[in-house]
Formats: C-alpha cells, sequence, structure tokens
C-alpha cells in the first residue's frame, strides 16, 4: 500500500465509522421542517416583493442562468406564476422529506428546488446569505441514509428490512461531520475577515457597539441599542466571538469539546436574531445535526427507565 | 448477494467521498479567494460585520435620499417609490456613495418613471447620529453627496 492509498483509506475512515441512523433521521425532521416553515412564514413575502421590482434589477446569478436555460442573451425573468410553482414544490417536497415519504427523492426535489429559488431572489441585487447553509444541507442530506428511521418509508418497508432504533450505518456520520468541517470553515473565514483587514484593530469594542446601535436603530430593537452604550461589554462580546469563531474546529476533534461549541453557538446565533434581528434560523437547524440525538436519548429516557426497573426490583 | 452489497458499499463511498471534497474544496475556494457576489451560490462568503468602526463615526442605519425637481422642490424617497425594499435601497446607495454614477443615473429615472416627475439631481444624507463610548449620540444630519440628472456631475 503506498502512501496515496493509506491517504485515501483514512479519508473514508473517517467520513464513513458507523454512526447512529437515529441522529439522522431527527436530523433531517428538524432541517427540513424547519425549512417548509421558514418558506410558508416568511420566504413567500419576499416572492411576492421580487414579482413587485422593477425588472431592471434583475441581474441572474450565473447558476440560476444554467438551470433556467437562460445563458445567451439578454436575462429574461421567468414569470411570477412559474417562481410561485417552483416555491411550492420546494414545500412539498420538503413536507415529504420531513415525514419521510420517497425521502431520497423529495430531498434531491427539495435541494434543487430550493436552490433555484434563492437565487431567483439573490438575483436582484441583494444577498441572503443564511439560505446557502440550508441549501447545501439539503442537498447533503438528499444523498444520505436520513429515511431509514422514523419515516414513512421505515413504516411501509418489509417487515424484514425494518431497522431497530439503535441500527447504524457507516454511511450516517458524514453528513454531521461535512456540515461541522462547513460550519468551521465559516467561521474560519468570518475570522479571516475581521482581522485580516485592519488587523486586531477589529477587537476595539467601537466595532461591536457600532452594529448593535446601527441594528438596534435600524429595526427598533430597544436591547441592541442599550448594549451599545456598554463599551467594556461590547468589547468582552468581541472577544468572546472572535474566539469562538477562531477555534470552532477544534469540535472536529474532541466530542468532548462539542458539549461547550454547541450550546455556544446555538447562543450567538439565537442572539444575532433576537438582538441584532439577523436572523440565521437555517443555521440553527444545521446545528441539529451536530446532536447525539441517540445518546442524549439513551441518556435521558433509557437511563431513567433504568433507574426505575432498579428502583422497582430493589 | 454478499458481493453485491459490498460493491455497492465501495461505489457508494467513492462518490459520496468525491462529493465531500468538491463540497468542502468549493467552500473553501470561495472564502479563501474572495470569490464573492453570489457568482458560486451556495459556496458564499462570510464577512458580514468584519469592518472596523472607530469612535464617533456616523452610524449608517440608513441613507436619507432625496431627489431634487426642477423647481427647486425636494422631496425624501422612500424605497417602496423605487419598487425596492430597504436592502435594495440601501445596496444602490452605499454604490452612488463608493462613486458609481450609473447608479446614481439609475436611481434617479427609476424614480422618473414610477413617479412621472421630472428630477434635476439626488442628494444622499447622513443618518443623524454616531457612535460614541457612551452609545448613540444624535448629531445633525449632513449632505454626503448631490449628483446632477442631466451631466451626472457629483456637487
Amino acid at each position: 500500500m503506498n502512501t496515496l492509498d493509506r491517504v485515501i483509506e483514512r479519508w473514508y475512515g473517517y467520513w464513513f465509522r458507523p454512526a447512529p441512523l437515529f441522529d439522522l433521521a431527527v436530523f433531517r425532521i428538524i432541517l427540513t421542517g424547519s425549512h417548509v416553515l421558514w418558506y410558508v412564514l416568511f420566504l413567500h413575502a419576499s416572492l411576492v416583493e421580487q414579482a413587485t421590482t422593477d425588472p431592471s434589477l434583475y441581474k441572474p446569478l450565473p447558476l440560476l442562468k444554467i438551470l433556467t436555460l437562460d445563458v445567451i442573451g439578454e436575462p429574461r425573468v421567468l414569470s411570477l406564476g412559474t417562481w410561485e410553482l417552483i416555491f411550492w414544490i420546494a414545500v412539498a417536497s420538503g413536507a415529504a422529506a420531513c415525514i419521510g415519504l420517497f425521502t431520497n427523492v423529495a430531498l434531491v426535489i427539495c435541494a434543487v428546488t430550493s436552490n433555484a429559488f434563492h437565487l431567483f431572489i439573490n438575483s436582484f441585487t441583494e444577498m441572503h446569505h443564511p439560505e446557502a447553509a440550508m441549501s447545501i444541507a439539503l442537498a447533503i442530506l438528499a444523498l444520505a441514509p436520513c429515511g431509514r428511521l422514523l419515516s414513512v418509508d421505515a413504516m411501509l418497508a418489509p417487515r424484514t428490512s425494518r431497522l431497530p432504533l439503535n441500527a447504524e450505518s457507516a454511511f450516517a456520520g458524514w453528513p454531521a461531520k461535512l456540515l461541522m468541517c462547513l460550519f468551521a470553515v465559516f467561521y474560519l473565514s468570518a475570522v479571516k475577515a475581521k482581522l485580516t483587514r485592519d488587523g486586531v484593530e477589529w477587537l476595539n469594542g467601537f466595532t461591536l457597539q457600532y452594529y448593535l446601535a446601527m441594528d438596534g436603530l435600524r429595526w427598533d430593537r430597544p436591547v441592541a441599542v442599550w448594549l451599545a452604550s456598554l463599551h467594556w461589554v461590547a468589547f468582552s462580546l468581541q472577544v468572546a466571538i472572535v474566539a469562538f469563531q477562531a477555534t470552532f474546529w477544534t469540535a472536529l476533534v474532541s466530542a468532548r469539546l462539542r458539549w461547550i461549541y454547541i450550546p455556544a453557538g446555538l447562543v450567538i446565533h439565537a442572539g444575532f436574531w433576537f438582538i441584532l434581528n439577523a436572523p440565521f434560523p437555517q443555521w440553527l437547524a444545521c446545528y441539529a445535526a451536530f446532536i447525539p440525538w441517540w445518546a442524549v436519548l439513551q441518556w435521558r429516557w433509557l437511563g431513567r427507565e433504568r433507574e426505575h426497573r432498579v428502583e422497582a426490583t430493589a | 448477494m454478499a458481493s453485491i452489497s459490498q460493491l455497492t458499499s465501495t461505489l457508494g463511498r467513492r462518490f459520496i467521498g468525491t462529493f465531500i471534497a468538491i463540497v468542502l474544496g468549493l467552500q473553501i475556494v470561495v472564502v479563501t479567494f474572495r470569490l464573492g457576489g453570489g457568482r458560486f451560490y451556495p459556496f458564499v462568503g462570510y464577512a458580514m460585520y468584519s469592518r472596523v468602526h472607530v469612535e464617533n463615526e456616523p452610524i449608517a442605519v440608513n441613507y436619507p435620499v432625496f431627489v431634487q425637481l426642477p423647481s427647486g422642490e425636494e422631496l425624501r424617497v422612500a424605497a417602496e417609490d423605487l419598487g425596492m425594499n430597504f436592502w435594495k435601497l440601501h445596496r444602490f446607495t452605499e454604490m452612488v456613495l463608493s462613486g458609481s454614477k450609473d447608479e446614481a443615473q439609475m436611481l434617479m429615472s427609476l424614480y422618473e418613471s414610477r413617479s412621472g416627475r421630472p428630477v434635476a439631481a439626488l442628494r444622499i444624507a447622513s443618518y443623524p447620529a454616531i457612535i460614541s463610548r457612551d452609545g448613540v449620540k444624535a448629531v445633525p444630519s449632513e449632505t454626503l453627496l448631490v449628483v446632477l440628472r442631466a451631466s451626472g456631475e457629483d456637487a
């Protein structure tokens, strides 16, 4: 075995270590459930808004041009009816994936249509970042055995091929690992953007005070405006955020550190949402991939059941 | 039967392994070389909130935009007047402030076509607040830029 073979072997060994299918199924339900909710509650308004936007502002992104076969000549805007149809296909396929009906086919349709929809929304001079991670996560799930448990597909499967809740698969762990790697890259790129432009000057306290004041006044968030008046609190938060983003990757190599980084990440993103009105619900949903649901369930419920049994025997 | 499942598994690993390498590689390339503008969407950079701000800096909550009519009358422009939302108008205003005359002319032409009124000039002002050690401090709004309609000349 030469060096290249050994590298490839280790590559496969890392990604395809057996993991609980239950974790993947719970992640599928949370991700697609939040996708459907977000679409129905908030994104339909974006579609209506784009329809009323002046067509001169339409500058289709390259991938959208390819998807809509609109590569040559002046860009043409697909009708609102077409985008309405694409929108509802993204919702229906997301709902089917959530309940696990034709799970992987539904996820492929959901990933393609929702990505096309976001490309359309982002083709009017504004870029929405949170949905990008969701689009990637849907594509990742589409290639994973996420409908083998907790799904209509599993219920309809012949009795002989049904799996127990504690079943594991070599293909169940890579989606969470890949998403965690991507988040580590997202965070490191955020640190790079903050610290490469003007060095550590970003950590001056005033920068976060400024953003808190800007978003607080812009979106009428009194807590943000109040926090903007606390210089040392803003400075401490800036240091904490950069430290979190710069070291998130360590959660990839240490399962123990995940107990710190995952709750911290959830708190940070929820904080951005409620204090700065910078909603990243898609990122919060993606964090569901990092939680070892089967282990938590065993620890929380099965452990308690065992305690009861011991007590009853005593 | 065992060999078929083994073959499927091996092919599956190769396919997924390649997919992982492509997804990770694309994301790393996009953020390393700052390939922005959504050209590689959904692979995008995450440089939000990365600009440094200093004490006494004007806070860009928004940039009040005004059009001046040939009669000399000045009207405040809302995003809806141009068929835009807050973000689109904000982006356009930022582009105008960074020196893009085309965008300034486009804003005026949009206003003219939607309101039916001719425009003589476009004025962009600052939001009346700065950031201080103790938080938000109110200051008078200042004119940041005036662009004339006909020649596109900066005042």
